[in-house]
């Protein structure tokens, strides 16, 4: 295994953690911080930018929703290598980036759905499959041999 | 706010200010420290703040103390720790939420990946010697979640722990500390890490997953109650 994938692995972790914790703890203020990070990545998908910043916000607004400083400080921590593994999931390889944007603002929407319902088992689930298909999606710059068929990709 | 949240607010300020000293090497390691007097004039706090400050140096092993000939400086920190001190009860909850998360899941890794090898460290560690000092109980209660997490293979959650080590050695420290009178609560955290074991030993990932969160979540609850057990 490589530092990314490694990465992913402990991001499943860490950010499954945070997104159950963040439903259980979610302010107002929060769900108003969330819903903005998503329509921000949203404006830049739509104008061609598939920058890093942007997706990262999302994944940080959520750490911080928990209300532990333990989560955000993680994400801050990892923000270079985090920084590649984005960069490599959205990067044009079979689909082209706008439906791989598509996927990634559907997989946040689940995300923001689980917390604001304050189901902290879906909301865990919701960020660990999305985490999950971003490792899946990067595999094959390893050059491994992944089925990468529209469904078992998901995206 | 009640006259305890003052004195550990103007000790938490204190606290910084010696680890600044410390630090920038105005306080050099093995040199000693002025006596709680000068430092209480030179701070402008009580004695009690004073002595609740250099407390925390010296359960970070920072410092050192001998009855009647003071205290010495017996490390530089290391580079910042990247997470954050314990500084309050509100702390600690958040540490063990956070550990809960982190470490279930690099107990359920070390249940698919352990080698022969691992196991035999994590069989060796499981146990805490019964009768042995509260520092030597928490000494090898964090030895195992160590080698927990070294089994993982993976260097994030192995290194994330050795990043938190000051943070939970002082939570531990503080248990086996409530605890130290009690035959009953070495042989409990035993049973747990003995559980923990188990379940990696026969790399069953989602038993492990939920055993390490249990035992994480019960030992904050064992703390909070400040009884070591029932």
């Amino acid at each position: 295994m490589n530092t990314r994938a490694h990465c992913f692995e402990f991001r499943i972790g860490v950010e499954g953690e945070a997104a159950a914790a963040a439903a259980l703890h979610r302010t107002r203020h929060d769900m108003i911080r969330l819903k903005a990070a998503m329509s921000d990545l949203e404006a830049h998908h739509k104008a061609g930018d598939y920058s890093f910043e942007m997706d990262f916000a999302f994944h940080l607004a959520v750490a911080q929703a928990a209300h532990n400083p333990y989560f955000p400080r993680s994400l801050e921590t990892l923000r270079p290598v985090i920084r590649q593994g984005m960069l490599l999931a959205i990067s044009p390889s079979g689909l082209a980036p706008e439906q791989k944007g598509a996927a990634i603002r559907e997989q946040h929407r689940d995300i923001y759905r689980g917390i604001v319902r304050g189901d902290d088992t879906g909301a865990r689930l919701a960020m660990r499959r999305h985490l999950l298909r971003c490792h899946q999606s990067t595999m094959h710059w390893d050059g491994a041999e992944v089925e990468t068929g529209l469904e078992e990709q998901g995206y | 706010m009640t006259v305890r949240d003052t004195t550990t607010k103007l000790s938490d300020v204190a606290y910084r200010e010696m680890l600044d000293l410390i630090r920038d090497g105005t306080w050099a390691t093995k040199s000693r420290l002025p006596s709680e007097n000068e430092m209480a004039a030179s701070f402008g706090v009580s004695r009690p703040v004073i002595r609740q400050a250099l407390a925390r140096l010296r359960e970070e092993g920072l410092i050192s103390s001998r009855r009647g000939s003071g205290s010495f400086v017996t490390r530089t920190p290391t580079s910042e720790s990247q997470f954050p001190s314990i500084t309050s009860i509100a702390d600690i909850t958040s540490l063990a939420k956070y550990r809960e998360g982190i470490e279930s899941e690099s107990a359920a890794l070390a249940a698919e990946r352990r080698s022969e090898e691992q196991l035999e460290r994590l069989t060796a560690f499981s146990a805490c010697p019964q009768g042995g000092t509260s520092e030597e109980g928490a000494d090898r209660d964090f030895d195992f979640h160590m080698e927990v997490a070294t089994a993982s293979g993976n260097p994030f959650y192995i290194n994330t722990l050795l990043s938190l080590r000051e943070q939970v050695r002082i939570c531990m420290n503080l248990t086996w500390n409530i605890a130290v009178v009690s035959a009953d609560f070495t042989e409990t955290v035993n049973r747990e890490h003995r559980t923990i074991l188990e379940t990696i030993r026969d790399g069953d990932p989602e038993r492990a997953r939920s055993a390490m969160r249990k035992h994480i979540h019960d030992s904050h609850a064992r703390l909070m109650r400040g009884r070591p057990l029932g």
